[in-house]
């Protein structure tokens, strides 16, 4: 098991530096001048508008440029922000939660919509229930949340009154934000989860349970969702990008606080070290989080388990 | 005689709806198990062994296209038509069954000690689990695994084959079951572990008391364990006689085909191995007739036309016109050139 931590850290570090290279890269290919964020449209004199070239460095090559900042950042060192000249890494500190627990929040929604409507669907196939759900799992996960987002708060803020439209802090602020991203991701899990079941319960096995005489809802629980997880776990692993960007794209659309709107103001304003900084981490806490669904996808599989051992 | 018998069946249909219409499976078998009798159900692949066996448990109920028909009585007890929930009482406790394929028989993701336990804890009684545990590793330890308190801990895909098919022979016998119905439970296995396998169950039947109900397309296998000899053919028992009887003299010809297509070292010499020819017709094209006359070689211009009804020959009960022929020993199959038509 610890050997497949290591292997699969050791394809992730490389995955890593690749992306800090294409986000080095491109920003520094678009358009729009660093310097004029950092002077904030003051007028500056030529000298004034050099000293701060050669303050945040941008007067070296670019490949040194790079090196040095790659070299910064495995020490943790992200550099000062050209917007508000504090170091960045303060800022992310203080932002990261709030995306973080809209993150996880996400998840739990997209574990239980998908896993739930899932086994809801595969339990009572071909039967409207199912069709409801089917129907509804298609429609979700093929709206962007910059359309659900706003149906979510006419629905359950303008006219229910039952959440907020935004804000971050409290639980009830968290619900409409997470669910817009839920609704994306937990589509495919659901029908995942459904045509898993089905396909199991076509399996000898649960032959052999019945005629055990095991009972119908102990076979379901113990037996066919456990094997049917393996694939979703698997899903849910990539779904983590998809809910990642999802974040940022919901901070957005719900003006909370957090590393997404952190990083769109960041890009508006060519504020290199702040982007980098948020890019780099997203991009290892994706790697980490898919070592963990590796680890514990050992864990439901026996199967892959004694693989992995050997 | 009917109360003599632990499971008596009668009239067992079993249909499949298909989209255009419906096949008949398996079509009017009747037949019955006494305590402590092994009987084996033969026939070639196709010809209804599994689906019987499945519809004495009533496991067909699950799948919508599958119309089951017919009366299944199990100690006294009338099984079809019972609700799943009744059924469960019956399945495991009284009738048990194991399977052709051990490994697929057994979740791969569950260890095998909880699957062990699932079978013992239908019985509704309460125990700890130190005496659970310590009952699994008498069970294991009864069907030959040794090292029984390893084993519990162990998946499926982590034991042999024939270490399954074991654990799936203590699966059956957790619930104390009157009846037996082994589905080809040697077919996956080794030649040793066949015969161990086989063994074994003729050893909890003289232990036991057990009733078997053998299905084999094996005829080795029938010669060496059964007392009585079921023959199916597309769905139909064509014959059915005491297994002394039946491989000395099979009244039907497709059971005497069965029987010499075994090859045999003291008399076949190379080059002469009598398979029947041609393959047991599908459900939907089954022959008018007797449905075994397109392969018979001692058809008559009447099987075609007429099906054969079961007639009794001493203890043999076989559904031929020619069985009176077969049994006086005036017809040969196969072995001369010249079939008699």
């Amino acid at each position: 098991m610890l050997g497949v931590v290591v292997r699969r850290v050791a394809i992730g570090v490389p995955v890593i530096i690749g992306v800090s290279a294409i986000i080095f890269f491109v920003l520094r290919v678009l358009p729009g001048n660093p310097v004029q964020v950092i002077t904030q449209g003051a007028p500056t004199t030529p000298g004034e508008r050099h000293d701060i070239i050669v303050e945040f460095g941008l007067n070296k090559p670019i490949f040194s440029q790079y090196l040095s900042f790659l070299g910064n950042a495995v020490r943790g060192r992200f550099g000062i922000s050209f917007a508000t000249r504090q170091p960045v890494m303060g800022e992310i500190g203080s932002q990261a939660m709030a995306t973080v627990e809209l993150a996880v929040a996400a998840m739990l929604m997209t574990v239980l919509l998908g896993v739930g409507l899932g086994v809801v669907s595969a339990l009572l196939r071909d039967t409207w229930v199912d069709a409801t759900i089917r129907a509804l799992s298609l429609l979700g996960s093929s709206m962007p949340i910059i359309w659900t987002g706003p149906l979510l708060i006419l629905i359950f803020s303008f006219t229910l009154r039952l959440f907020p439209a935004n804000g971050s802090g409290t639980l009830s602020e968290l619900v409409l934000p997470a669910l817009s991203i839920a609704l994306v991701t937990s589509g495919v899990i659901i029908r995942l989860v459904r045509s898993s079941m089905l396909e199991v319960l076509g399996l000898e096995f649960v032959t052999a349970l019945r005629a055990k005489g095991v009972p119908e809802a102990w076979i379901w629980l113990r037996h066919i969702l456990r094997n049917a997880l393996v694939p979703a776990v698997t899903l849910l692993g990539v779904q983590l990008g998809g809910l990642l960007s999802g974040a940022v794209i919901a901070e957005t659309v719900f003006g909370r606080q957090g590393l997404g709107s952190l990083l769109v103001n960041g890009i508006d304003e060519k504020d290199y070290p702040m982007v980098q900084a948020i890019v780099l981490i997203v991009a290892t806490a994706y790697v980490a989080i898919n070592i963990v669904v590796d680890v514990s996808y050992a864990y439901l599989d026996p199967r892959v388990r004694t693989q992995l051992a050997r | 005689m009917p109360d003599e018998q632990l499971l008596s069946v009668r009239d067992l249909r079993i249909s499949y709806r298909t989209g255009t219409g419906e096949a008949d499976l398996v079509r009017a078998a009747s037949f019955d198990v006494a305590p402590g009798e092994i009987v084996c159900l033969v026939g070639e692949s196709g010809s209804g062994k599994t689906l019987t066996g499945r519809a004495i448990l009533g496991l067909l109920h699950h799948n919508d296209r599958m119309r089951v028909s017919g009366s299944v009585v199990f100690g006294g007890r009338e099984l079809t038509g019972l609700p799943d929930r009744s059924l469960r009482t019956v399945r495991g406790s009284q009738i048990a069954m194991i399977f052709q394929d051990p490994v697929a028989a057994l979740d791969p993701v569950v260890r095998v000690g909880e699957q062990v336990a699932e079978a013992m804890a239908r019985r509704g009684r309460r125990r700890g689990r130190s005496r659970v545990s310590g009952e699994i590793a008498d069970l294991l330890r009864r069907v030959g695994i040794t090292d029984p308190e390893l084993r519990m801990r162990q998946f499926p895909h982590e034991i042999s084959g024939g270490m399954c098919q074991r654990i799936g022979i203590a699966i059956a016998l957790a619930g104390d079951p009157g009846l037996l119905v082994a589905d080809e439970p040697t077919t996956a296995l080794d030649v040793t572990i066949q015969a161990q396998v086989l063994d074994l169950i003729a050893e909890l039947r003289r232990e036991r008391g057990l009733s078997v109900l053998l299905i084999t397309h094996d005829m080795g296998v029938a010669a060496r364990m059964a007392d009585r000899i079921l023959v199916m053919y597309a769905g139909s028992i064509v014959e059915e006689a005491p297994a002394a009887d039946f491989f000395v003299h099979a009244a039907h010809p497709y059971g005497l085909g069965l029987i010499r297509a075994v090859p045999r070292i003291d008399i076949d010499r190379p080059g002469r191995l009598s398979a029947i020819p041609g393959a047991v017709p599908e459900a939907r094209n089954r022959p008018p007739g007797c449905a075994f006359h397109p392969r018979c070689p001692v058809r008559l211009d009447l099987c075609a036309e007429e099906e054969p009804a079961p007639l009794r020959l001493g203890g043999q009960l076989v559904a031929c016109h020619r069985a009176a022929d077969m049994l006086t020993g005036r017809l040969s199959l196969w072995d001369s050139e010249a079939p008699v038509g």
